[in-house]
C-alpha cells in the first residue's frame, strides 16, 4: 500500500514543471549567473588604483617644499602605484580633474600645498590618495611605531563557492513547495480523505510524501555540488561529508516546514504564497542573493539577518569549507534538526487528528445509511 | 487638446492607485531598495586598539574611501574569509620598550594593504598646523548609482499605468466616444501622455528632493541633470507603452511586456553592479535601454558636463520617437479598423 501512495507522491511530484524547475534547474542557474557575476565583487577587487594619475604644479615653490614634495610622491608612487605629472596651466589641469582624467592638482607654494580634488566626482581611490598626502606631508614617519604584516593562510570564500552554498540553500528551502503542493492536490481531489480511511492510515502520507521529498532533495544536493565541482573546479578537501550533512539537515528542516503547512493549510494558493514569501526572505536575509558580508555592513539589518535559517547554515558552510567545523555548525543542526522535529511532531498530530475526524464522519454516514 | 488635458487629468485622478504608484511608491521602494541593495567599493577595515594611544586608530578611521567596521579579535579570521573585512588592524603595545605595534592581518590579496600601511606609518598625534590646505566638498554620504537600474527599471515599468488605461478605454469604448467629439487620436494620445508625463516626473522630481534631503550622492556638478535623464526615462516609458497598448488586447497580456522590460533591467545591472557582470550579460546590457540612461547618467558624473550623455540621450530619444510614431500610427489604424 505504500509504495502505490508513494508511487502516486512521486509522479504528482514530476508532473509539475515548476517543481522540476526547483529540483534542477533553479541551483544550477544560480549557481552558474550569480558564481560568474559576484566573481570580483566578493574578491574585493574594485580597481581601486587603476589608472590612477596626480597633477603637481608649481606655484613660486621652496626648496624645502619641492624636496618634500618629491619625498612624498615617490612614496605614494612606489606604495600605490600613482603617477604624478607636473603640468604648466593650473586651471586647465582643474578641468581635467573634474573631468576625472586625475585624482587631484597639487599646487606646490612657498609654504605648504594646495591640494585641489573634484568636489562632486572623487572617487573612493582619490579618496585614500588625499588622505595619505594631507598625512604624509603634516607628519614624519613615526619611529616608534612596529607596523607587522600578518598574512593569514586561508582559504577566501569565492563567489563560485558561496554562491554553489547560495543556490542550493534556495532551492532547497523551496523544495517545501513540492511538499505543500502535494498535500494541496490530494486536498483538492479527495485523496486524502480516501487514503485516511484507508488501511494506509494517515502515518503513511506522511512517509510517503517525505521519503519522496528526501529523494528528491538529495537528487538536487548531488546535481549542485557536482555541477559547481565541475564548472568551477571547486577543491573540498574540507569537510565535504559535514558540508553535505548540513545541507541534509537544511532538507529535512525544509521538507518538514513543507508538510507541516500543506497539512495545515488546505488552499493550494495559499501554501504556495506562505512559503514562497518565506523562502524568499529567508534566502535575501541569509545571504542568497546579496552576500551576507554587505547585509552585515547595514545598522538595523545586521541584526535581522541573524533570524534566517539561511544565514546560520551560511555561517556554518563558509567555516567548514574553510576547514573549521565549530560552535556554528553543531548549533546551525541542532537548530534546524529542532525545528525538523517540531513541524514534523505538529503534521503527525495534526494528520492523526484529522484522521480520527474523518474516520468517525464517515462511521456516522455508515450509520446513517443503514438506519432506514 | 487643452479639454482632452483636463479629461485625462481627471481620469487619472480619479484612479488613486495610479497617482500613487507614479508618484509615491518609486521613493518609497527608492528608500527600500537602497537597503536591500547595498553593493559599495568601499573596502572595509577593521580596527582594534589595545592601548590608550589613539593616532594609529585615529589615522585609519580619518582615511576617505574605506568602511571601518566593527570586529572582535578572535573573529578576524572568519571575517576576513567571509569578505566582511580586508584588513584587520591590531594595535598592542610592546611590553619592553612601550613602542605601539600595529599588526595588519590580511588575506595577502587587498588593494589597499600599502595604503593602510602607510596610514600607521605615519600616524602622529601632533597638533601642528596642517601644510596642506584641501578644497571643500558638498558630496552626499549615500551611494545613488546601486539603486538606479532599479529605479530605472520602476520608472519604465509605471508607464504600464497609461498602457492599460489606454486598452481599458478602447474595451470601454471611451476612446469611441472622444473621437466622435472630433478630438483627433493625436490629441487623444498627447493628452493623456502628457498628462502621465507630468504625473511621472513629479514622482522623479520627489524620489531625487528626497535623495538630496537624505545626503545621497548625486556625483554630478549639478543633481538636476539626474532630474532631467530620468524626464528622459519617463517621456521614453511612456512612448513605450502606447506603442505596447497598441500590441495587445487586454491588461494582463501587458504583464508580458512588463516582464521584458524587467529581463532588460536584470541585464542593465539591477540585482548586480554592471561592471562585475559576465561579458555576455554585458553584450546583451549594452542593447537595453535603462541601460544607456545609466550609462548617460556615468558620463555625466565622470565628465561633470551633461553634453557627456547626448550620445545615450541621443539613442533614446530615437527610441522613443520610433514607438511614440508607430504607437499613434497604429492606435489610428486601430480606430479607423473600427470605423
Amino acid at each position: 500500500m505504500f509504495s502505490a501512495i508513494f508511487k502516486k507522491d512521486f509522479k504528482l511530484a514530476l508532473s509539475n514543471p515548476m517543481h522540476i524547475g526547483i529540483i534542477a534547474i533553479y541551483p544550477i542557474i544560480i549557481i552558474i549567473v550569480f558564481g560568474f557575476t559576484m566573481r570580483n565583487n566578493m574578491d574585493n577587487i574594485y580597481g581601486t588604483f587603476d589608472n590612477t594619475k596626480v597633477f603637481y604644479y608649481r606655484d613660486n615653490a621652496s626648496d624645502e617644499m619641492l624636496s618634500k614634495f618629491t619625498e612624498i610622491s615617490e612614496i605614494i608612487s612606489d606604495k600605490i602605484g600613482v603617477e604624478f605629472e607636473e603640468i604648466s596651466d593650473y586651471d586647465k589641469a582643474c578641468d581635467e580633474v573634474e573631468a576625472s582624467k586625475a585624482y587631484a592638482v597639487i599646487k606646490i607654494e612657498a609654504d605648504g600645498y594646495d591640494y585641489f580634488r573634484s568636489d562632486f566626482n572623487e572617487t573612493y581611490g582619490g579618496d585614500i590618495v588625499r588622505t595619505l598626502f594631507v598625512e604624509l606631508s603634516n607628519n614624519e614617519a613615526n619611529s616608534n611605531t612596529v607596523v607587522q604584516n600578518v598574512s593569514l593562510n586561508i582559504k577566501k570564500v569565492t563567489a563560485d563557492v558561496y554562491y554553489t552554498f547560495a543556490g542550493l540553500g534556495i532551492a532547497i528551502l523551496f523544495l517545501a513547495l513540492v511538499m505543500s503542493n502535494s498535500f494541496g492536490r490530494d486536498y483538492s481531489s479527495g485523496t486524502i480523505e480516501k487514503i485516511m480511511m484507508s488501511k494506509a492510515g494517515a502515518h503513511s502520507i506522511i512517509l510517503s510524501k517525505f521519503t519522496c521529498g528526501a529523494i528528491l532533495g538529495l537528487i538536487q544536493i548531488a546535481i549542485a555540488l557536482s555541477l559547481s565541482t565541475l564548472i568551477f573546479n571547486i577543491d573540498w578537501n574540507h569537510n565535504l561529508g559535514m558540508i553535505i550533512m548540513v545541507h541534509i539537515v537544511m532538507l529535512l528542516f525544509s521538507l518538514c516546514f513543507g508538510l507541516m503547512v500543506g497539512i495545515l493549510i488546505p488552499n493550494k494558493m495559499t501554501t504556495y504564497l506562505a512559503i514562497c514569501y518565506f523562502a524568499m526572505l529567508s534566502n535575501y536575509l541569509g545571504g542568497s542573493i546579496t552576500p551576507v558580508y554587505l547585509l552585515e555592513r547595514i545598522p538595523i539589518l545586521k541584526y535581522i539577518i541573524k533570524i534566517s535559517p539561511i544565514y546560520w547554515t551560511n555561517q556554518s558552510l563558509t567555516n567548514l569549507y574553510n576547514g573549521t567545523n565549530d560552535s556554528k555548525t553543531r548549533n546551525c543542526i541542532i537548530v534546524l534538526l529542532a525545528f525538523a522535529v517540531v513541524f514534523m511532531a505538529v503534521t503527525f498530530l495534526y494528520t492523526s487528528s484529522k484522521s480520527k475526524s474523518i474516520s468517525a464522519n464517515a462511521g456516522y454516514k455508515n450509520q446513517e445509511a443503514i438506519q432506514p | 487638446m487643452k479639454n482632452m488635458i483636463v479629461t485625462a487629468l481627471k481620469l487619472f485622478g480619479r484612479n488613486k492607485a495610479f497617482l500613487f504608484s507614479v508618484t509615491i511608491i518609486p521613493t518609497l521602494l527608492f528608500l527600500l531598495m537602497t537597503v536591500l541593495l547595498p553593493y559599495t567599493k568601499k573596502h572595509s577595515v577593521s580596527v582594534i586598539n589595545h592601548t590608550d594611544d589613539k593616532a594609529i586608530e585615529n589615522s585609519i578611521n580619518g582615511i576617505d574611501g574605506i568602511n571601518i567596521v566593527e570586529a572582535k579579535e578572535d573573529k578576524i579570521a572568519e571575517l576576513i574569509t567571509r569578505g566582511t573585512i580586508e584588513l584587520a588592524v591590531v594595535i598592542n603595545e610592546d611590553p619592553e620598550t612601550g613602542f605601539a605595534v600595529a599588526q595588519i592581518y590580511n588575506s595577502g590579496d587587498s588593494e589597499i594593504y600599502d595604503a593602510v600601511e602607510l596610514a600607521v606609518s605615519y600616524a602622529s598625534d601632533s597638533s601642528q598646523n596642517s601644510i596642506t590646505s584641501v578644497n571643500s566638498s558638498d558630496r552626499g554620504t549615500h551611494n545613488l548609482m546601486n539603486t538606479l537600474p532599479f529605479m530605472l527599471y520602476k520608472f519604465i515599468e509605471g508607464a504600464s499605468v497609461l498602457g492599460a488605461m489606454i486598452i481599458a478605454d478602447r474595451k470601454k469604448h471611451i476612446k469611441d466616444r472622444i473621437m466622435l467629439s472630433c478630438i483627433s487620436p493625436v490629441t487623444y494620445i498627447s493628452g493623456m501622455t502628457m498628462v502621465y508625463f507630468i504625473c511621472s516626473c513629479f514622482g522623479s522630481g520627489l524620489y531625487c528632493l528626497v535623495g538630496g534631503i537624505m545626503n545621497y550622492d548625486f556625483g554630478m556638478r549639478y543633481p538636476i541633470h539626474y532630474f532631467i535623464m530620468l524626464c528622459f526615462v519617463n517621456l521614453f516609458s511612456a512612448s513605450f507603452y502606447i506603442f505596447a497598448a497598441t500590441l495587445v488586447n487586454s491588461e494582463e497580456s501587458l504583464q508580458g511586456v512588463s516582464t521584458l522590460v524587467l529581463i532588460s533591467a536584470f541585464f542593465s545591472g539591477m540585482l548586480f553592479p554592471f561592471d562585475y557582470m559576465p561579458k555576455v550579460f554585458k553584450m546583451i546590457g549594452n542593447y537595453c535601454p535603462q541601460r544607456w540612461i545609466v550609462k548617460g547618467i556615468e558620463n555625466i558624473q565622470v565628465s561633470g558636463t551633461f553634453s557627456a550623455a547626448f550620445p545615450q540621450i541621443g539613442l533614446v530619444f530615437t527610441l522613443t520617437l520610433i514607438f511614440l510614431i508607430i504607437g499613434v500610427y497604429r492606435n489610428n489604424k486601430i480606430i479607423n479598423v473600427r470605423y
